[in-house]
């Protein structure tokens, strides 16, 4: 639905070299990477609002890549909702419609169901200065959706949230795009946007992007030593099976997991590699998991030793000093068992 | 906002003479060798005669130790510092005229009125002379562009009307006049930048402009024209503040240095 | 301790220095005898210049606005050859004296190609009272851009970003967001740039001629009264410049004070 082919240029310090992906109708793309990789720039430059060197841009196979951003059906929302502070809230929502021809009535009836579904309808005839962070951004989604865009651009909509505010407003967001089929792309640096959210993930690094694939694919099996690091963590995904003495039971592939978080029905896990700790013997300990693990891959990188590691319809990864290689003799093909707490994994969706 | 400006300035050169009064008092004994030596004195000078003023005040520096103050300006406008606050202790407006006004009102001590230079008005035009300007009369031509001095701000104003007035052309000549500027300096930079095409001016204002080709200098016959003396005098001021024989000093040294005065360009008076 | 006295200081030099420009002004005021003022804002010469005044620097704060909204929008948003030597010319005239101006601006509507190409159109700038509005023009116009430049630079370019998204062309964004979010911005220029005009002097002086009752503004008044040696017009019109300038002053307050209140 929307493709992007080879996109270069130059916005003062920030670059995008080449970047190429594609999504399609009603994905959920989030994209990561550190500061400075060029997320921001590639959202804008996707809007319209930067001339490109090269590269070429198709919105349902249409060329958009000369197309001024009024004429892209693309909207915006940004961290800091930049909603026009000289309009009221009503105003400020109706601001895209007013450029069709609609009736008072019409528009009037268009503003009010979207305020009701995002829950601001007793707000419309306030200015923005006066309200708090969460009703802003949902005032600035309101006026982003209410056009109907084919690609809704997210940049950090939720950074200058409280934890709180920003996770009523993630659920808003999923039912609120789910309702009306909205394509979206949404730039973050906060992990858990992608694992409540995403469809897909990119990774994004000095203006390229170095991995894409599902939130499943990236978190678990990372391209590089880079996006390893900067992902952290291995993503699971499993279903409940039962819960008891506080310990949540997940099934992940053939293997049952205790988790100390609440959930039910699917549930995506997080697990660190460093909270692992591979034995020759299941010894008693407190932790409640052991997995019974074959050593697929290793690599020594700095300072540390990354292994790959597979079970019945699992795989994950861990991350162990040289000097426990040595002593465990850990070598690929190796079988081990893998231990961690159920604290160590956490249900993050 | 220019009023505060000016007020300002009238505090400023209030506050400036009594300061140099304090000092004047405080550092006496400091060099006694020269004569004046820890007085003041304050000048005021028409802005026309800026050039050999510097050079003479600074001769009488030296020789004797006092410290001149000198306040430059239009004539009318040196009149009204004397007239507002009695700020001049030597007065060396750029006419005659304006040591009457200032004896009449009872400003000047009797007797020290010198007659220093000569002052010759001329018709000055820019170079190439555009509107071939060789007379008087011819600025009465139409389409000639004049400017004059503005007749109640400046004496070159005052002067250059009674000298169109004595020969009949006045009404006619000022039809041609495109601006009256409120000081001479002005007068030269319009013929300079060919603004206008004639005015009427100073010799001496004239004389740097035109060795460096930038105007050319028409006389005008001394039956038609309007010969002024520039004066100095002391003035009742000085002996107010006490400064009074700095500044009959001061009067006389203005007054013999004839050669400084000839240097740029003045006609010592001789009469 | 040290603190303490630092402030008391700073209050206390603050107090002086407040105290003494009142006292400037309020001088300023009572010097003349009122009958001296009354006569003197009665006179031709007075209601001319003032009458003058006005017009010009309506006219030329009107153009000002009209120039400086487009360059400071262009200087803060667009990025294009020369721009940084374009803003240090711009600024020029805020670090030279008005008289370098006006002679600067009498030089070129002199015998150059510009003043050539004016006069066969029939434009004459030197003593007209057109001369007087491109003094102050060019006297008020780096100041309005400065303040204009600065209120753009303050309103983020995301807001055109998402309006672009919206729908909305380059131009309809500028009038429909940008213009309205810079109210007070654009508001204030044009203040600072009609007492920038109302007080040109050096400038006007030198490029119109300071002609009375021709080229004569309201400074030019009080510059050839003091020639004149009527200090009590020379005051009074001093007095009308204040009364002018503490007019504008007031209707802005007023202005943003109402807009302050209507925005929250």
């Amino acid at each position: 639905m929307l493709e992007v082919e080879n996109l270069t240029l130059s916005v003062g310090d920030f670059h995008l070299r080449g970047v190429s992906f594609s999504v399609k109708g009603r994905d959920y793309l989030t994209v990561i990477g550190p500061t400075g990789a060029g997320k921001s720039v590639l959202l804008e430059a996707i809007a319209g609002f930067y001339p490109l060197s090269s590269g070429r841009i198709a919105l349902e196979g249409r060329d958009i890549t000369r197309e001024p951003p009024e004429r892209r059906e693309m909207s915006i929302v940004y961290q800091d909702y930049m909603l026009f502070p000289h309009m009221s809230v009503f105003d400020n929502i109706a601001f895209g419609l007013k450029k069709r021809r609609l009736s008072r009535g019409e528009i009037e009836r268009e503003v009010l169901e979207i305020a009701e579904e995002l829950h601001i309808d007793h707000l419309l005839h306030r200015k923005p200065g006066t309200l708090s962070g969460g009703e802003q951004q949902r005032v600035a989604l309101a006026r982003a959706l209410i056009v109907g865009p084919k690609v809704l651009l997210m940049d950090e909509p939720f950074s200058a949230l409280d934890t709180k505010t920003r996770e009523e407003l993630r659920s808003l967001v999923r039912l609120v795009i789910g309702k009306h089929g909205t394509t979206v792309i949404h730039v973050t640096h906060d992990f858990e946007d992608v694992f409540a959210l995403a469809k897909h993930v990119a990774v994004m690094r000095d203006g390229r992007i170095v991995q894409f694939g599902t939130p499943e694919e990236v978190f678990s099996r990372p391209g590089d030593e880079f996006i390893a690091s900067f992902v952290g963590t291995n993503l699971l995904r499993g279903r409940v099976e039962e819960r008891s003495d506080g310990l949540t039971a997940v099934r992940v592939g053939d293997v049952i997991l205790y988790t100390a978080d609440e959930a039910e029905g699917e549930a995506t896990l997080s697990l660190r590699p460093e909270e692992i700790i591979l034995a020759r013997e299941p010894k008693e300990c407190s932790a409640q998991n052991v997995v019974p693990v074959e050593v697929a891959e290793m690599e020594r990188r700095g300072q540390l030793v990354w292994l790959s590691l597979v079970s019945d319809g699992l795989s994950f990864r861990a991350v162990v000093t040289p000097n426990a290689v040595e002593l465990l003799k850990i070598r690929p093909g190796e079988r081990f068992y893998a231990i961690f707490k159920a604290k160590a994994l956490r249900v993050v969706k | 906002m220019k009023g505060i400006t000016a007020l300002a300035l009238v505090f400023v050169v209030l506050g400036a003479a009594v300061a140099a009064g304090c000092i004047a008092s405080g550092g006496h004994q400091q060099e006694a060798t020269k004569r004046f030596s820890g007085q003041t004195v304050v000048v005021c000078s028409g802005a026309g005669l800026m050039k050999p003023m510097n050079e003479i005040i600074s001769l009488f520096e030296n020789e004797t130790g006092a410290k001149v103050e000198v306040r430059y300006g239009g004539s009318g406008e040196i009149f009204g510092i004397l007239e507002t606050s009695c700020g001049c202790d030597v007065f060396v407006p750029g006419s005659y005229y304006y040591l009457e006004e200032a004896a009449q009102r009872g400003y000047i001590l009797n007797g020290t009125i010198i007659n220093v230079t000569k002052h010759i008005p001329v018709i000055i035009v820019p170079k190439g002379n555009p509107a071939h300007v060789e007379s008087l009369r011819d600025l009465a031509k139409p389409g000639v562009k004049v400017v004059l001095g503005d007749p109640k701000a400046c004496a070159i104003g005052r002067v250059a009307e009674k000298i169109l007035k004595n020969a009949g052309i006045w009404g006619n000549v000022s039809r041609n006049v495109i601006a009256y500027a409120p000081t001479v300096n002005q007068l030269l930079v319009y013929i300079a930048t060919g603004q206008a095409d004639a005015a009427i001016a100073w010799e001496d204002t004239v004389t740097w402009a035109q060795a460096r080709g930038k105007v050319q200098v028409i006389p005008i016959p001394p039956d038609e024209n309007s010969i002024k003396t520039i004066p100095t005098a002391v003035t009742v001021c000085a002996r107010k503040d006490g400064h009074l024989t700095v500044a009959e000093a001061l009067n006389e040294f203005i007054a013999n240095h004839t050669s400084i005065w000839e240097e740029w360009g003045f006609k010592p008076w001789s009469g | 301790m040290e603190r303490l006295s630092f402030r008391k200081v700073s209050i206390g030099l603050t107090l002086f220095f407040t105290a003494f420009l009142f006292l400037a002004v309020a001088t300023l005021f009572f010097v003349p005898s009122p009958s001296e003022v009354v006569r003197s804002l009665r006179s031709a010469e007075l209601l001319f210049s003032l009458r003058l005044s006005l017009l010009t620097s309506v006219t030329a704060t009107l153009l000002v606005v009209l120039f400086g909204v487009p360059i400071g929008y262009s200087l803060s948003r667009f990025e294009f050859r020369g721009k940084s030597a374009v803003k240090s010319i711009i600024d020029l005239p805020m670090a030279f004296p008005e008289l370098v101006l006006g002679l600067a601006l009498l030089l070129l509507f002199g015998s150059t190609p510009v003043g050539r190409a004016a006069a066969d159109i029939g434009v004459q700038v030197a003593f007209t009272k057109l001369g007087i509005v491109v003094a102050q023009f060019f006297t008020a116009l780096p100041f309005a851009v400065r303040v204009i430049y600065t209120t753009f630079e303050g309103i983020s370019r995301r807001y055109e970003l998402v309006a672009r998204s919206l729908g909305y062309s380059e131009l309809e964004t500028f009038i429909r967001v940008v213009l309205p979010m810079a109210r007070g911005g654009l508001f204030a220029s044009t203040i600072i740039a009609f007492a920038r005009s109302m007080g040109a002097f050096g400038a006007v002086l030198i490029l119109a001629g300071g002609t009375y009752m021709r080229t004569e503004t309201l400074p030019i008044t009080l510059y050839l009264n003091l020639s004149y040696g009527n200090l009590g017009m020379a005051i009074t019109s001093g007095i009308v410049l204040v009364l002018v300038s503490f007019a504008a002053i007031l209707l802005f307050e007023w202005l943003e004070g109402g807009r302050k209140v209507a925005g929250s």
